[in-house]
């Protein structure tokens, strides 16, 4: 990769509003003050990266603690919809034939409908396909508990609220081709580690998930927190309905409130830091 | 406004580099370097990230972009509030060095030969 190449592709840790604002610029600057040197560029472009990351750092300590909860929400219900979409898309595998297939089948689409709706940034159009969704579920599950018995593991109630928020609340966001591909990988993994394990595949990719929630932490922690709200959904889900399971599990029912006190703790930090 | 408390030496010497008058970003990495006698050296990430905050505290004003040499420039130019944290910056800096440097002279004239 030619030197101008390298230093765009740093550039691109930045928010995309300032790279549209100082972008040029700051390239301009890096490749004049490197002046051909190959250490000093190199140094340059790992400070660009940081200063990057941390410019998005301090983009998301800047929001107000209800809207990084409302966006992590909204988060959280994509995400569920992922599990939700695994869910269908292996009980068509599994029960080829079955009766209710038609009824599974419906719902896989109306999911694909949100997924895709929220990738191109249309997060009413989202809300609203997913709340209409949501009350189709909860009133098939509460007259048969086992219809969707992969999807056990979440709740429908949960979701439900991030869907409301993006349908009074929607946030103008770009379409993105990195949000499909991440949604689209998400669902083909799980399906294919789920389909012959009773939904266990859904915990591992979850698992995945959370560890990328973390990994992007101190950049961006609406991730983290997305994720952290479903572990929660699954520990009240552990403690209201499966008493037997073992107590550790229960503790998931920390994992918002955790992830929300260390958010809170990260922004304080980053916040405070002197100019 | 809000009033740092201290500026640390990228930054001391980033506002320095402008009492003299706007300049643009390659403009400031060399004129701190120079000022700090080469202990200072700006990189991009770190120029641009101090100017954003000095920017956001009212403490540098951007000017327009514009092309000089088939290079993207903006100059960057001091405020008075920059002009006071700086004055206020040096001042804190200098009365630290008159304690420390009476103290170290005291010492030496008590100190055993």
């Amino acid at each position: 990769m030619i030197p101008g190449g390298l230093a765009r592709a740093a550039l691109r840790c930045y928010p995309p509003a300032t790279r549209t604002a100082r972008g040029a610029e700051m390239l301009d600057t890096l490749l004049e003050a490197s002046g051909g040197r190959r250490g000093v560029f190199v140094w340059n472009v790992v400070s660009l990266v940081a200063a990057g990351l941390g410019e998005r750092a301090r983009a998301s300590a800047r929001l107000s603690a209800g809207r990084t909860i409302a966006e992590a929400a909204k988060l959280a219900s994509v995400l569920y919809a992922c599990l939700w979409l695994t869910a269908g898309f292996v009980v068509l595998i599994e029960r080829r034939g079955w009766h209710h297939g038609s009824a599974v089948s419906l719902y896989v689409v109306g999911l694909l409908i949100v997924l895709l709706a929220w990738s191109q940034g249309r997060q009413r159009l989202a809300g609203v396909i997913g709340l209409a969704g949501t009350v189709a579920v909860a009133l098939v599950v509460a007259r048969r508990p086992d219809f969707l018995l992969p999807v056990s593991i979440v709740q429908p109630i949960l979701p439900a609220f991030g869907y409301l928020i993006m349908a009074i609340a929607p946030r103008r966001e770009r379409p993105s081709t990195v949000a499909v591909g991440a949604l689209a990988a998400l669902v083909v993994v799980s399906v294919l580690a789920g389909a012959n394990t009773g939904g266990f595949g859904q915990l591992i990719v979850l698992a995945a998930v959370s560890i990328a929630g973390l990994a992007v932490f101190a950049v961006q922690p609406r991730l983290a927190i997305a994720v952290a709200i479903i572990w929660t959904a699954i520990g009240i889900g552990l403690i209201a309905f499966a008493g037997t399971q073992p107590a550790p599990w229960k503790l998931l029912i920390a994992a918002a409130p955790a992830v929300l006190a260390a958010t809170a703790a990260r922004a304080r930090l980053i916040r405070r830091r002197a100019i | 406004m809000v009033m740092p408390m201290e500026l640390r030496p990228p930054s001391y010497f980033a506002l320095a580099s402008l009492i003299d008058g706007p300049l643009h970003g390659y403009g400031i990495v060399r004129r701190a370097r120079e000022l700090s006698d080469g202990r200072v050296r700006l990189s991009t990430g770190t120029l641009y990230a101090l100017l954003e905050r000095a920017i956001g505290e009212e403490l540098v004003t951007a000017g327009e972009p514009y092309v000089q040499g088939g290079r993207q420039r903006r100059d960057y130019a001091l405020t008075p509030a920059g002009r006071l944290a700086l004055e206020l910056e040096t001042e804190r800096m200098a009365s630290a060095a008159r304690v420390v440097s009476a103290r170290l002279r005291a010492s030496a004239r008590t100190a055993p030969a």
